[in-house]
């Protein structure tokens, strides 16, 4: 759908550039200079259209990242696109009621379509064996369609002041004027009551919704509240980002969230804050990119703003970001490798009989391993960066009194192990090995504890051998 | 606890019909059935989760509506998602969301019951958890410190032995137990023949309608275990689907004809 969408942006000249380029910032001169220009007006005393663009976005970001949270955490992700595009039929019958294109007429407009797609969506699902994806992606489609025709006939019929309806498709948010900046805000700020005095409500509902029926909740009240909420916050974010891609400023500030934190209070701010941030890089991004007489969706800046977030934080976010998890994973493979050099070093303590002498030749241990001495080195290099073997002596490897008791360690879980399987589990001597030579890494002390308590403190293991304490 | 002729549909299908039963206070009782007996069913209905097709429900001698703070439902640990990002602490406190109006805020009063009540299930030092680091031994506990910590006095849980380890198993068993000496009645819905013997003082015993109900000793017998797991209730699931279709207003015409017991 949103190919249509284009071939109308496409196909025509905006309407009427210079009501966009009013604001000032769309100029023959290099971006840089339209940026620079824009944050200056921000900073000087005069509240001017940069400070009214700047703090719509701000708002917006604030109050659809906000609500997004519960979007996410609900599985409602499709509901919010389905209503962002439903909108666009109450947009265009807001400017054919008010005859002008009044903010508060035309979020009106939107409110009322979003809302009954809504109660459409909602019929459906009970009325029939549709799916709920089924049934908002029949209503969704249709609503769209439906505001699509209506726009391409204004402007066939050059109805007077329908100019810049299109706006609302794709979000264009520069030279907005401070009445609807204080309506943005009244939103927001009306938004952020709701979930602060339903807070309660509405994390017990999204967590658990037959518990909080069962507390007396009622499904309709949570129902209203929060596609009342999810509405407006699509309502108040279309200006700024347009109603095909507003469900996207809804989800992603939050799902970038989710992965940064585990506490519902964090993930509402840090959501509500990442909303903030994306529309702010979003405006100057749509500034930069803009060229005289052409402008740049600030919808397409903005989200594009909130997506390099996510991508940022899906790479290092320090639980859930991949890079942290490489990192660890090869952590524990050099932590792994050099628990290896430590149990054959503990092995040839084992046969000399004592551990007096500390020194132990590569070749040696590389002989017992079956392994090329290069790779030997390596793991040598791997424990001096801990603290086992000395770090300045390459050749012989020199055991210090941490690498010692590491070693003890490590042999302890591999015997513990060894002797869980043949006790506990009734496998053969001869099939434990193996298994053993991997657990003997990841095993936690708790279950160490376990294990002893379980196998009775013992001091041999299988194959003979003693356990070291 | 008192349910009067009771008949509970999903999308107009009936999955319970006609079911009475009056649980005395202070019992610890079983509901056992096979799978799509209505066991579920019949404590959602209870709880007015579901909506009656007939018959009515009463609680301590009045309608459920009133008695909110009286009963505690423990739903099936597998109908939430564990990911959400709340701390076992922060579950348990949602059993005392019913008891706090709404411009009120979470006292120290609640959160010590809260603290109490993650103790009793030797669940305290874990309370800071997220509850995806909890295993699913773990996670039944918390959602049982929640029932707790409502402070009821009529207990529904479903299935709260569902795929959780011995350990767990006899702690669940030895608090539901305290909790039936303390007066209180609870209502579990279970999935095992074996321990529904030794665990409950009366067994509801179910498949679509209501078998047996009495005191374990009585009803736990070789014909009525038979009667609620042995004959299949062909002829009921024909019924409910005839009224499924009736009442969705589609065509009356048998899909795959009557199975008869005779046939299989």
């Amino acid at each position: 759908m949103p190919l249509e969408a284009c071939s109308i942006s496409l196909n025509e000249q905006l309407p009427q550039p210079g009501a966009l380029l009013a604001a000032g910032f769309y100029t023959d001169a290099p971006w840089f200079d339209a940026v620079s220009r824009f944050i200056r007006s921000l900073f000087d005393s005069r509240f001017d259209s940069a400070d009214c663009v700047l703090w719509g976005a701000v708002g917006l970001g604030i109050a659809c990242g906000m609500l997004g949270a519960f979007v996410v955490l609900r599985r409602q992700s499709l509901l919010g696109d389905a209503i962002g595009h439903a909108v666009l039929p109450g947009v265009v019958g807001g400017f054919l009621a008010a005859g002008s294109k009044s903010t508060p007429a035309l979020l009106l407009g939107a409110l009322l379509a979003g809302l009954a797609a809504a109660g459409v969506i909602a019929l459906l699902q009970r009325t029939t064996v549709l799916k709920s994806s089924e049934c908002m992606g029949v209503v969704f489609t249709g609503f769209y369609a439906i505001g699509i025709v209506m726009i391409k006939r204004l402007q066939n019929n050059q109805t007077p002041g329908q100019a810049g309806l299109e706006r609302f498709l794709f979000g264009q948010i520069v030279g907005i004027s401070l009445s609807d900046v204080i309506l943005i805000g009244a939103i927001t700020a009306g938004a952020g009551l709701c979930v602060w005095v339903f807070w309660r409500t509405l994390a017990v509902s999204s967590f658990d919704h037959e518990f909080a029926l069962s507390t007396g909740v009622r499904a309709i009240t949570i129902e209203l509240l929060l596609t009342t909420l999810l509405t407006v916050a699509i309502v108040a974010g279309i200006q700024a980002v347009g109603v095909v891609l507003v469900a996207a400023l809804l989800v992603t500030p939050a799902a970038t969230a989710y992965l940064l934190t585990d506490r519902l209070h964090r993930m509402v701010i840090l959501s509500a804050a990442l909303g903030a941030i994306a529309g702010a890089v979003g405006i100057v991004l749509s500034i930069a990119l803009a060229r005289p007489g052409k402008d740049m969706p600030t919808g397409a800046t903005i989200v594009f703003t909130a997506g390099v977030l996510f991508g940022l934080v899906f790479l290092v976010a320090p639980s859930h970001g991949v890079l942290p998890r490489v990192m660890r994973l090869i952590n524990k493979r050099h932590r792994t490798a050099a628990e290896n050099l430590l149990r054959t070093i503990y092995l040839t303590i084992e046969r000399r009989g004592s551990d007096v002498d500390r020194r132990f030749g590569i070749d040696d241990i590389a002989a017992v391993r079956h392994e090329q001495p290069a790779f030997v080195r390596r793991m040598a290099r791997h424990a001096a960066r801990r603290g086992w073997v000395d770090a300045g002596s390459a050749d012989p490897v020199i055991l210090t009194d941490l690498g010692l008791a590491e070693a003890k360690r490590v042999v302890r879980n591999h015997r513990l192990w060894e002797l869980f399987l043949t006790q506990q589990a009734n496998l053969a001597a001869d099939h434990v090995h193996a298994d053993a030579e991997y657990i003997e890494h990841v095993l936690p002390r708790p279950v160490v504890e376990q294990l002893e308590r379980m196998l009775d403190q013992p001091a041999e293991d299988p194959h003979g051998k003693a356990i070291p304490t | 606890m008192e349910v009067h002729d009771l008949t509970v549909s999903y999308h107009r299908r009936p999955v319970l019909w006609n079911v009475d039963l009056a649980v005395p206070a202070g019992t610890l009782v079983g509901i056992v059935g096979p799978n799509g007996a209505g066991k579920s069913t019949l404590i959602k209905a209870v709880m007015g989760l579901l909506p009656l097709s007939s018959g009515w429900v009463q609680v301590f001698g009045s309608p459920i509506d009133t008695m909110r703070k009286k009963v505690a439902y423990v739903p099936q640990r597998e109908s939430v998602d564990w990911t959400f990002p709340v701390t076992a602490m922060d579950v348990v406190l949602m059993g005392r969301f019913g008891h706090v109006r709404w411009w009120q805020r979470i006292g120290r009063h609640d959160r010590e019951i809260a603290r109490e009540s993650l103790a009793k299930v030797g669940m305290l030092g874990f309370a800071d958890r997220q509850i995806s680091n909890l295993s699913g031994g773990q996670q039944q506990r918390v959602f049982l410190a929640r029932a707790l910590a409502q402070q009821s006095d009529l207990y529904l849980m479903d299935e709260p032995f569902a795929g959780v380890d011995a350990a767990t198993e006899s702690a669940i068993m030895t608090l539901l137990q305290e909790l039936r000496t303390a007066g209180k009645t609870v209502l579990v819905v279970h999935h095992d023949l074996q321990t529904a013997e030794q665990y409950f003082d009366m067994l509801i015993l179910l498949n679509m309608r209501l078998v047996a109900f009495g005191p374990t000793a009585e009803v736990f017998t070789p014909t009525l275990l038979q009667q609620t797991y042995g004959g299949r209730l062909t002829i009921l699931s024909e019924v409910a689907d005839a009224v499924a279709r009736a009442e969705r207003g589609e065509k009356e015409t048998l899909r795959n004809g009557i199975t008869t017991p005779e046939k299989l």
